[in-house]
Formats: structure tokens, sequence, C-alpha cells
């Protein structure tokens, strides 16, 4: 009974048209999985490597995640919020390790690894912090 | 703002957000001024932390709503 009243209050929070805003997305595994991919791909990076296939992959996780987000639905809204500045971190690099005639910058790659672990510790946590 | 006033924000003990965030945009400037990065790089690093910024708003956005959540369970737990 209590657990039926729990979630009452929750379905009708979510259908007052202004408190609509005041619930998040729920937990959910394979968001926190990836999310935390993101994570070991930023603290893998070796600056002293090829760049573009490393930058490559954290683009591609968070495409994971975006995609996946969308296609989950409506209520997926602020963790989608959460991660677009990642990846618009991530995607000015990837622009710029796929000019032609780029040459990799270990200086640039040590101390946009240092934003992005910053950026991607803090959604981690959001995310995996959920209800 | 000077690079003096970011060296004593970096040095504070009680507020390690601001300072973490105030190394990094001394870490980017001298490695500007040193050479380490060309303007563009440098443009977009600034950008970077702006960011940082906007992710932190929306992550602690989902904390406090999810503290919302949990709390509305927990009063119908005892009701």
């Amino acid at each position: 009974m209590k657990k039926i009243l729990a979630i009452l209050s929750i379905v009708l929070l979510s259908g007052c048209a202004g408190l609509t805003g005041l619930i998040p997305s729920f937990w959910d595994d394979n968001q926190s999985h990836r999310i935390v991919s993101v994570r070991l791909d930023i603290e893998r990076l070796d600056c002293k490597a090829q760049q573009r296939a490393q930058v490559t992959k954290i683009r591609d996780d968070l495409a994971w995640f975006r995609l996946y987000s969308e296609s989950k639905g409506g209520r997926q809204a602020d963790v989608i919020a959460l991660t677009t500045p990642m990846t618009d971190t991530v995607e000015d690099w990837y622009k710029r390790v796929s000019l032609e005639g780029h040459k990799d910058n270990p200086i640039y790659c040590d101390l946009k690894k240092q934003v992005l672990q910053a950026q991607s510790a803090r959604a981690a946590k959001a995310v995996l912090g959920r209800f | 703002m000077s690079l003096q006033t970011l060296y004593e924000i970096a040095g504070r003990d009680n507020a390690p957000w601001a300072a973490s965030r105030a190394a990094m945009v001394i870490a980017i400037t001298e490695q500007y001024q040193g050479g380490g990065l060309d303007r563009s790089e440098y443009m977009e690093m600034m950008q970077d932390l702006v960011r940082m910024d906007a992710l932190d708003a929306e992550a602690s956005d989902i904390e406090l709503k999810t503290m919302l959540v949990s709390a509305v369970y927990a009063v119908a737990q005892v009701v």
C-alpha cells in the first residue's frame, strides 16, 4: 500500500503541469554502464599516441548515450542536457583532428583530457546517483 | 581577473571546486603564453571551461530532483 502511495505521489507530481520539470529521469543500467565507459575512454587517453582513434571512441560512446536516451523517451531530457556540454567539447576536438594535414599537439591533448576528466566525473556522479 | 587572483583562488583549501577550476585556467593560459597552444586551441579550451559550468548546473539540477523524489518516497513509507 505504501509503495503504491509512493508511486502515486510521483505520478501525480509528474502529472502536474507546473511540476513536470521537477521529476528527473530514473536509474538506468545501460546509461550507467555507458557513462562509465566514457570515463574509462578518457582515463585511458594516451596523448603520446595518435589522437584521432581515441577521440572517435569517446565520441561514439557519447553518441550511443544520446541516441539510447532519445530512443527511451521524453523523460530523458535531463541526462541528454547533462552530456551535451561534454559532447560539444569532444566534437571540437574531433573536428580538429579530422582536418587534413592536422598534426597532433600533446599539450592540447593533455589539457583537453583534464577538462574531459572533470566533465565526465561530474556527469557520471549525477547519472549514477539517480533514484 | 589577473593571473595573480587565479593563483590565490587555486591555493584555497575551503573551495576545492573553485581551486580546481582556477588551476585549469592557469594551466591553459600558461601553455598559451608559452607557445604550447595556438590561439584557436586556447579559445576552444576557454569555451570548454564555460561548458563545464553548464554541465555542473545540469548535474546539480538532477541531484536536487533526485533528492526530492527520494524524500517523497521516504515520506510515503512513513505515512
